[in-house]
């Protein structure tokens, strides 16, 4: 499946109403029509689509759907309602796949005050049914599904996060979203070294990848990187988009995500990401 | 499944400073009755203690997010306690661990505790209970109305034998005449503070009305559906007398109809009123 997924170049994240306060994508690519090829929404079912993303789709550029409220380790939360009105809407902006955090968006049903983004408890039991909520839904939607490594300050379960994608990809046969950004803040968690564990992982299952700001928090005394999409990425999540982006070879897209900045801050590592996934193959693509 | 048994503990480590204490106090007996394993125990315990607290406004965020259906509830008992601990105290309590591990939804779970405390503390606030009873009722319908399926009628309103029950999203009960007031007191002062949320610094600052008694004369509310979610209805005695019947679920046509005579209302009303609400869809055939 993922063979046949189009080669969208670097894009730029945003979600309902990030537009009007950070990152006006369409004013960006008017203005730099080489650094941003296409757009990430994220969408839940509460907020849906927001102007912009329509506009941007109408305009007939690339989308991808970034989830924010499916539980993929939670096979139970594929429920009618959301299969049904996450395809419609992916397909209404032309979403070349779905793809986002594979973890809980929510504790217990999806309602009010029930937020929270928490990793997969990492073990093969966990990895085993966020594989198979994955088929489900591409089965269910017709789109191929992207999980994504997500954020933490607490990881819990015995596999390291990248052998759990590893498993998880083996039993689906999905595409993998590899967010450095991510996978930094787990290595550093953990006391690994950046590149711990990605000798061993399945990096031609990669299609997409991620790289976003980091800071430095602690609390108490207990330090760790906040995700906090702050323009400048942490020296460890170059390291390894640098190492990964040289080897993946179904790669196909990379998002940066700082919807929130000034657009200025953002423009040198727009221009860097460009400099390693070049757009020329994107645009023949497209 | 223990992951999904540990995961639900993560979520409730991350509410709650004090339990996260009895984990690591004695994990053995604060996970009691917890489907865990030895290694998922020690793994909890394993995690630095101070991680659990990275994010010191997940309590007051998820508090504000469940006060919004709760709005009069929680400004008349912020008001007669003078103390935001009284509702913060809800994510140490059991009806929120219950709730988190049980995977129920937590807005009733709220609103469960926060008539336990009114009762307990004993309030000087005697139109509280019923404000509360009010906001709980429509909550409980939103959730219902959300989670409804689409069912096709089976039958028709005239035949005796068909079941009818409220619609999903209607509900129906007896409050004080004057509990509408007192939510529009409550109302009126969060629209003021609202405007400019710094006046609680202020010794002048809009205060709460005096509520008004609590009237022995009853109101019969109706809530049902509508283009901004669900609204109230007042509806008169002999409606409130049909529709209450159906409070508890379905029923034949001919027992509601026997039923409401036997309290008062003439078969001919009956049948009329029968007719216009299921007609307006209030009611529903099975």
């Amino acid at each position: 499946m993922i063979e046949n997924l189009p080669r969208l170049g670097v894009g730029l994240s945003g979600e309902f109403g990030s537009a009007s306060k950070g990152i006006d994508v369409i004013g960006l690519r008017e203005s730099r029509p080489d650094l941003v090829h296409f757009f990430e929404y994220g969408a839940d079912l509460d907020r849906g689509l927001d102007d912009h993303v329509v506009r941007w789709a109408s305009a007939g550029l690339p989308t991808t759907y970034h989830f924010l409220d499916i539980n993929l380790a939670e096979r139970e939360d594929a429920d009618a309602r959301w299969l049904e009105t996450a395809a419609e809407r992916a397909r209404a902006i032309g979403a070349a796949w779905l793809c986002g955090d594979a973890g809980l968006w929510h504790f217990g049903p999806r309602d009010r005050g029930h937020q929270v983004l928490l990793p997969p408890v990492l073990c093969r039991e966990s990895a085993y049914e966020t594989a198979d909520t994955i088929a489900l839904i591409q089965e269910e939607t017709g789109f191929a599904v992207l999980p994504e490594n997500p954020p933490a300050v607490v990881y819990l379960g015995d596999l390291h996060i990248l052998d759990f994608f590893a498993i998880v990809t083996e039993r689906s046969g999905c595409g993998l979203l590899l967010d450095c950004a991510h996978l930094a803040i787990f290595q550093h968690l953990m006391g690994h070294a950046p590149l711990t564990g990605l000798d061993a992982f399945p990096l031609d299952r990669v299609v997409e990848m991620h790289v976003a700001g980091g800071s430095p928090a602690s609390v108490g005394g207990f330090e760790y990187i906040e995700d906090s999409h702050a323009p400048e990425p942490v020296p460890a999540t170059w390291e390894i988009f640098e190492y990964a982006v040289a080897r993946a070879t179904n790669l196909r897209a990379v998002v940066y995500e700082c919807e929130y900045n000034p657009p200025e801050a953002c423009i040198p590592n727009f221009e860097r990401l460009n400099r390693a996934f070049p757009a020329v193959a994107a645009q023949v693509a497209l | 499944m223990s992951h999904h048994a540990l995961e639900r503990v993560y979520v409730r480590m991350l509410f709650d400073p004090a339990f996260v204490d009895r984990v690591y106090a004695d994990p053995r007996a604060a996970l009691h009755g917890i489907e865990l394993t030895e290694t998922e125990r020690d793994n909890l315990v394993a995690v630095d203690r101070r991680a659990w607290g990275h994010d010191p406004l997940r309590r007051y965020r998820t508090l504000r997010t469940l006060s919004d259906e709760f709005k009069a509830t929680t400004t008349l008992v912020l008001a007669a306690t003078r103390s935001l601990g009284s509702l913060d105290a809800f994510f140490s309590s059991d009806e929120f661990h219950r709730t988190v591990q049980g995977r129920g939804l937590l807005a009733l779970a709220f609103g469960d505790y926060v008539a336990r405390l009114v009762a307990e503390r004993a309030l000087d606030s005697p139109q509280i209970p019923e404000v509360l009873r009010l906001e709980a009722m429509l909550a409980r319908c939103r959730r219902e109305l959300e989670s409804a399926k689409r069912a096709g009628a089976r039958g028709t309103a005239d035949d005796p034998d068909a079941r009818i029950g409220l619609a999903p999203g209607h509900a129906v009960d007896r409050f004080n005449a004057n509990v509408v007031a007192a939510v529009n007191v409550a109302e009126r002062y969060l629209f003021e503070v609202g405007l400019m949320p710094a006046v609680a610094l202020c010794e002048d600052a809009p205060r709460l009305d005096r509520l008004p008694e609590v009237s022995s004369d009853p109101a019969y509310l109706l809530a049902l559906p509508g283009a901004a979610g669900v609204s109230l209805m007042p509806v008169d005695a002999d409606y409130y007398a049909l529709l209450n019947e159906f409070s508890r679920g379905p029923l034949r046509r001919s027992a509601a109809v026997s039923r409401t005579v036997d309290r008062g209302v003439s078969r001919e009303d009956v049948e009329t009123m029968l007719e216009s609400l299921v007609d307006e869809g209030v009611l529903a055939v099975e």
